[in-house]
């Protein structure tokens, strides 16, 4: 803080300093806020103009194009800088100066909230993002709505005059829904109703807001983008602010001498203003040599070292060496679900996460003394993360069975989906496939387990026929003359589409089976047109396009099915062209809040039996008739147990099925066993890569609490999707409830977690086979066709197109790389998950995203950050020296003080 | 919840219950808060002598009241498996403790129901009103879902608990420091009315400074309704504060504050640089100048303004209140306004609270279908 002048009048100029006699005296400038201000911003916009200025020189440079103009520029750049030496000592003198430091602070929360108020562009993490024309409307659409959303909420205080419509009366229902699940349950359904019903109006009202006010925000946009707003952190001026933050920082900083530093009085402030510096020095190292993108991995894949730069698919960067994809697994979150037999709720029932000693209180009855009881009380013993199933005995109730019963169950024995798996991967015919067989369930009674697609959908090898269990009706039907239109209806229906309105307040899905070619209208007036059927959407990894199979879609098995719709407004407006896919939920998606029509939620239910597809076979036993198998042209044919079923295929041992026991009272003893985790003692825990299922310890009491309270332990275990079982259902004796253990993989895992291999040039040039599992060296190519190698495919790696392509027989197919693979760690060190990175040669590699529908990739993030320790170390030095200035230094001077009266 | 509901008890959760008990202490409390601000006013008034009370029934009251929420806490946290932050009606749980540990550690910091009955009378306001505040945000927290959300994997770190509760913490403390500046203003708004010597123009300012913050009907306007009262009292009494006696309570008041700032601010610190430490954890990025990041940090630039304006430029009385209590608002701002910032309708990365949006967390860039299906 500068200093007052002293002025005394009448002292002669005898005194250094003072004007002659006569003279007035010189009155020394004084910064306030306002002068201050003006300053910095000015060299905010010198600075913003210098840093375009010297990016394009600097371009012209590397290009070695510099021009005249380019001389001109640095020359200048060169005497101002001498400038600036030359008058080091006002500089010097400004930064010191309070009014500035605190205009510095000011002007930069002025800068950092301009951020916030002004949505910041897509793609702003990238520097070299700008809005273009190309671009200009997509970006101009985001900004309105997030303004239009603000001003809108700005301009409606605590929600006066914003529209809301009444909730429906649905207390009946919700009163039911919390007798069976409980009156929290409730509240919170309640709650979520009320929420989305304010909601109602209130999106339409902000989208009239946005249109009312369109040359006004289109205004605020093009000012924005032309002062950099809507990137306001990776802008020039924003650098130049942060360069004198630090400037003014590190000059106020040794204004102290370095002694007095390590004073009680003084240390706080030195150690905090260090922190500050450091962070700031730090921070400007990462901004010039900082890189980030993805790199977007699978499993059994060749090494790769481009990833795509700040997450833009066509902006790729390479590194210096090369990563592979070594392990990937994710593990989800454990959940129980409960059916009541005699409840039907349009709403989805509530899935419970479970862990040890959890308690869930189900199913309430009045107790009598005007409360209510919970009739139903699971309570959970354990929790494992690997289990076995060992084969599920089912046989055939005895009378005194028959409350255990599932009911009807057909045991079929059908060809092992790994064998075909790694057989389509290979390329291998399946005629050299070693025949490997395998249980598969059909469950007339429960939705979903009915049905078997024929062994090869899962692979996309050809469907051949679907094959499903007769419900009691329909088994009734298979008469001599069994009526086909009715048991096979035609092959138009895709599916159901689930559609919620959520401007309406729509809280429960409508359903709308759905056709190529129709429309649907909904009750907002938008119109929703069924343009393309997909039956497994697929994308390229390379380019993210979609690949179209060319087949008509009765030929392809529908992995992963989904439709195209034409969305039109209600107000003639422009139409969204939007996929729908089976597996995606689309609320709380990241795409809904994209599209056009946000509030317009679509779901796909696609329907396999009734799209076009192979032909179809209803399977019909007990019920006091013969086993048969109906297919769709009206043959009838006997099925007799143990013996191959009549389906296409059947020729062939390794995709017949084989009808091995049909049961009318199955009773199912299944035994799963516990298994315990496989940690190394460096901790590494290689059954986190296993595909073993989960497994439950149930205990499930009825009527907890009175005399009548039946006790009763159970275990249960997950499917996979490879791996099917009756386990992971239980149906209770008396068949009032039914529990279905499963993990939930429609939302965030519990964690994901990838091991890589790093892999170097060879500096000899020579190509190596590697193992296409483990990425082990198997052998090392001579040098005459590492050269051919090198001359055919430069240094890229790839597939080997040996005689075997599987040298080490892994069932993977081995990979050629003109690369050695290098030491970089053990498997524990190499293991990457969220909150849990790894370094290599500064580049660090952290879990960043996965995709369920595509169990072999792992998405790493890349970062290459040099300035990374330095930033830290000011952040931790921020918190030392608050802390010294805060607690430390008035607890240690109260205690001196009360010394000295002492 | 409604009354009816509360007699089935045996359907209340654990955590709901021990915060309906802390709920009825609070209310006890802000009795108990009032009675002995009369008290303390009886004491003044008919100058009396007056001995400090040391643990009181208020205290005692305030200090139960903590431990009740504390174990609301813990319970929440075995009903959901985790440290219970992951929804807003969690966070805004370990905000309530946060209030009252914070009030309860100043109401021993700063000591100022040491220094006269008229500083017990604040001190008991201090305490009501945070009292009561507590009773407002559990009834709030009422209208939330309680449903249990699963961690997403970024926020399953070591850095989630002390990064929430140090940041809590510190909005709660310097919350309070804003509640002092509230005080403040509102003094300064009475005195003028009563004893005149303000402009109209100074006066419209301050009484426009108190009732265009947002949520005024919360916090503002009942501090000013009850330092009305307070001030009406002691006009009638003839003992309204004037001349050295007003500027010693404005300087008192401002010290005070400026204590409650200074156990707060450190806390603020740490947590935001201890976000700054779990995303570079996470992501490698340790500052991915997100909405809430940026307005946290807007927050820190505040009260960095406001400490650098009190040491170097001399700043006191109402300038350096008016910019404690812009570091209060912004603090509202990060922590409750948040969601309807401009740039926090992209995909946050802190929206994990808000219920009606996905947590991020770990979940970034492009991933093979949805670049496909972004271009679509």
């Amino acid at each position: 803080m500068q200093t007052e002048t002293q002025r005394t009048p009448g002292i002669q100029a005898a005194t250094p300093g003072q004007p002659p006699a006569g003279e007035r005296p010189k009155a020394t400038f004084r910064w306030g806020f306002g002068s201050a201000s003006l300053v910095i911003l000015l060299a905010l916009v010198l600075g913003q103009i210098l840093g375009v200025m010297l990016v394009g020189t600097a371009k012209a440079a590397s290009a070695g194009k510099l021009g005249v103009g380019d001389a001109f520029f640095l020359a200048f750049l060169l005497s101002a800088l001498w400038l600036l030496w030359l008058v080091r000592g006002a500089v010097r003198r400004f930064l010191l100066e309070m009014h500035v430091g605190v205009s510095l602070v000011v002007i930069s929360i002025a800068a950092v909230a301009s951020g916030v108020l002004v949505p910041q562009m897509d793609g702003f993490e990238d520097p070299e993002t700008r809005i273009t024309r190309q671009n200009y409307e997509p970006q101009y659409q985001r900004f309105a709505d997030a303004e239009a959303y603000f001003l809108y909420h700005l301009t409606h205080p605590y929600g006066i005059g914003i529209p809301a419509d009444p909730m429906p009366d649905v207390e009946k229902q919700l009163e039911a829904f919390g007798r069976r699940f409980g009156r929290e349950e409730e509240h919170n359904r309640r709650k979520q109703m009320k929420a989305a019903f304010r909601g109602m109006g209130k999106q339409r009202a902000i989208q009239e807001f946005k249109q009312r006010h369109e040359g006004f925000l289109r205004t605020f946009f093009d000012v924005a983008t032309f002062l950099h707003l809507n990137r306001a952190y990776k802008s020039y001026w924003f650098a130049t602010l942060l360069g004198l933050v630090c400037a003014s920082v590190v000059t106020n900083l040794f204004r102290t001498r370095g002694q007095k530093w390590l004073t009680l009085k003084k240390a706080g402030f030195a150690v905090t203003h260090i922190g500050v510096a450091m962070m700031l020095v730090g921070g400007g190292w990462s901004k010039f040599h900082e890189d980030r993108g993805i790199l977007q991995l699978f499993l059994h894949e060749p090494p790769e070292h481009e990833y795509l730069q700040h997450f833009n698919p066509q902006k790729r960067a390479a590194m210096p060496f090369w990563v592979r994809l070594e392990r990937f697994a994710r593990l989800d979150w454990k959940q129980l679900e409960v059916h009541f037999a005699d409840a039907s709720f349009s709403s989805r029932p509530p899935s419970y996460t479970l862990w040890p000693e959890r308690v869930i209180d189900l199913d309430y009855a009045d107790d009598g003394r005007g409360g209510l009881r919970p009739r139903l009380r699971l309570e959970v013993l354990g929790v494992w993360e690997h289990a076995r199933v060992r084969e599920s005995r089912l046989s055939e109730a005895r009378g005194d069975q028959l409350d255990r019963s599932l009911g009807r169950i057909a045991v079929l024995d059908t060809p092992d989906l790994e064998t075909l798996v790694s057989a389509f991967q290979r390329g291998t015919p399946l005629e050299e496939l070693e025949v490997q067989r395998r249980s598969t369930y059909l469950v007339p009674d429960y939705p979903g387990s009915e049905t078997y697609y024929g062994p090869l959908a899962r692979v996309g090898l050809d469907w051949e026929y679907r094959l499903r269990a007769a419900r009691p009706d329909e088994a009734a039907a298979l008469g001599a003359r069994p009526d086909l239109a009715a048991l096979f209806p035609s092959e138009d229906l895709l599916g159901v589409l689930q559609l919620r309105e959520l401007g309406r307040g729509d809280v429960e899905p409508r359903q709308h089976p759905v056709r190529l070619g129709q429309t649907v209208e909904t009750e907002g007036g938008y119109r929703i047109e069924v343009v393309e059927a997909i039956a497994n959407y697929r994308t390229d990894p390379q380019d993210g396009k979609e690949i179209r199979d060319p087949r008509p879609l009765r030929e392809q098995a529908p992995f992963n099915p989904g439709i195209r719709v034409l969305i039109h407004p209600p107000d003639g407006g422009e139409p969204e062209r939007r996929l729908v896919l089976e597996r995606v939920v689309a609320e709380g998606s990241v795409e809904q809040s994209r599209y056009a029509y946000p509030d317009l939620l679509l779901e796909l239910d696609w329907e396999r039996w009734s799209t076009p597809g192979p032909p179809r076979f209803l399977l019909s036993w007990g019920l006091g008739l013969e086993p048969r198998l109906v297919a769709e042209d009206g043959r009838v044919l006997a099925v007799a147990p143990g013996s191959v079923l009549p389906l296409p295929g059947s020729a062939s041992p390794h995709t017949a099925g084989r009808g091995r026991e049909l049961f009318e009272h199955a009773v199912v003893d299944s035994e799963i066993e516990f298994l315990p985790r496989q940690v190394g003692p460096d901790g590494f825990d290689q059954s986190f890569y296993s595909d073993d299922v989960r497994g439950l310890e149930l205990k499930v009491t009825r009527d907890p609490g009175t005399p009548e309270e039946r006790v009763e332990v159970i275990r249960m275990a997950t499917s996979t999707h490879r791996q099917r079982n009756v386990a992971d259902q239980w149906v209770s004796p008396d068949r009032s409830f039914s529990l279905h253990f499963f993990e939930n993989d429609r939302a965030f895992p519990f964690e994901w977690r990838s091991v890589l291999s790093i892999y170097e040039a060879d500096p000899e040039g020579r190509w190596h086979v590697y193992s296409g599992a483990d990425g082990r060296l198997l052998r090392t190519l001579d040098a005459e066709l590492s050269r051919e190698f090198s001359e055919r495919y430069g240094s890229r790696p790839g597939r080997f197109r040996g005689p075997s392509g599987d040298e080490d027989g892994d069932g993977v197919q081995d990979f050629v790389a003109p690369l050695r693979r290098v030491h970089a760690g053990t498997e524990r060190q190499r293991e990457i998950r969220v909150n849990d990175y790894f370094t290599y040669r500064g580049y660090r590699f952290f879990q960043t995203n996965a995709n369920p529908a595509v169990p072999t990739y792992s998405g790493i993030g890349v970062v290459y950050d040099p300035g990374i320790p330095t930033v830290l170390t000011g952040m931790y030095l921020i918190i030392a020296g608050t802390v010294l200035a805060f607690i430390v230094k008035p607890i240690a001077e109260g205690r001196r003080r009360r010394r000295t009266v002492a | 919840m409604n009354f009816s509901e509360w007699s089935a008890w045996s359907l209340i959760p654990w955590s709901s219950r021990w915060l309906l008990v802390a709920d009825l202490l609070c209310l006890l409390g802000v009795a108990l808060a009032a009675g002995s601000a009369f008290r303390h006013y009886h004491v003044a008034r008919r100058r009396l002598e007056y001995r400090p009370g040391g643990f009181t029934p208020l205290i005692g009251v305030l200090v139960a009241a903590t431990g009740c929420v504390l174990v609301a806490l813990w319970h929440r946290g075995i009903e959901v498996n985790h440290f219970p932050s992951q929804t807003m009606g969690e966070v805004l749980t370990v905000f309530c403790l946060s209030l009252l540990v914070s009030v309860l550690v100043l109401h021993y910091a700063m000591g100022i129901h040491r220094r006269g009955p008229g500083w017990a009378i604040l001190d008991d306001v201090l305490i009501g009103v945070v009292l009561a505040g507590v009773v407002a945000t559990t009834f709030y927290i009422r209208t939330l879902p309680t449903s249990q959300r699963d961690l997403p994997p970024a926020l399953q770190s070591y850095w989630f608990a002390p990064h929430i509760a140090a940041l809590v913490f510190s909005y709660a403390t310097l919350g309070i420091a804003g509640i002092l500046c509230t005080l403040w203003f509102a003094s300064r708004f009475w005195v003028g009315i009563f004893a005149g010597g303000r402009s109209w123009r100074s006066q419209a300012l301050v009484l426009a400074l108190l009732c265009l913050v947002p949520f005024a009907q919360v916090v503002t306007f009942p501090i000013l309704l009850l330092s009305g009262l307070f001030f009406w009292l002691m006009h009638r009494d003839g003992r309204l504060p004037a001349g050295d006696g007003l500027m010693r309570l404005e300087r008192d008041l401002d010290e005070v504050s400026f204590r409650a700032f200074a156990v707060g601010i450190p806390f603020l610190t740490a947590g935001l640089w201890m976000g700054s430490f779990w995303a570079q954890e996470a992501w490698a990025n340790y500052w991915g100048w997100d909405s809430k990041e940026n307005s946290a940090l807007i927050t820190w630039l505040v009260y960095i303004a406001y400490f650098h304006l009190r040491m170097l430029g001399g700043y006191r009385g109402e300038k350096a209140m008016a910019v404690l209590m812009g570091g209060a608002l912004s603090i509202f701002l990060t922590f409750q306004i948040f969601g309807y910032l401009p740039d926090s309708q992209k995909n946050s990365l802190h929206k994990y609270t808000d219920d009606a949006a996905p947590p991020m967390e770990g979940q970034q860039g492009p991933n093979p279908n949805a670049q496909a299906r972004a271009s679509d």
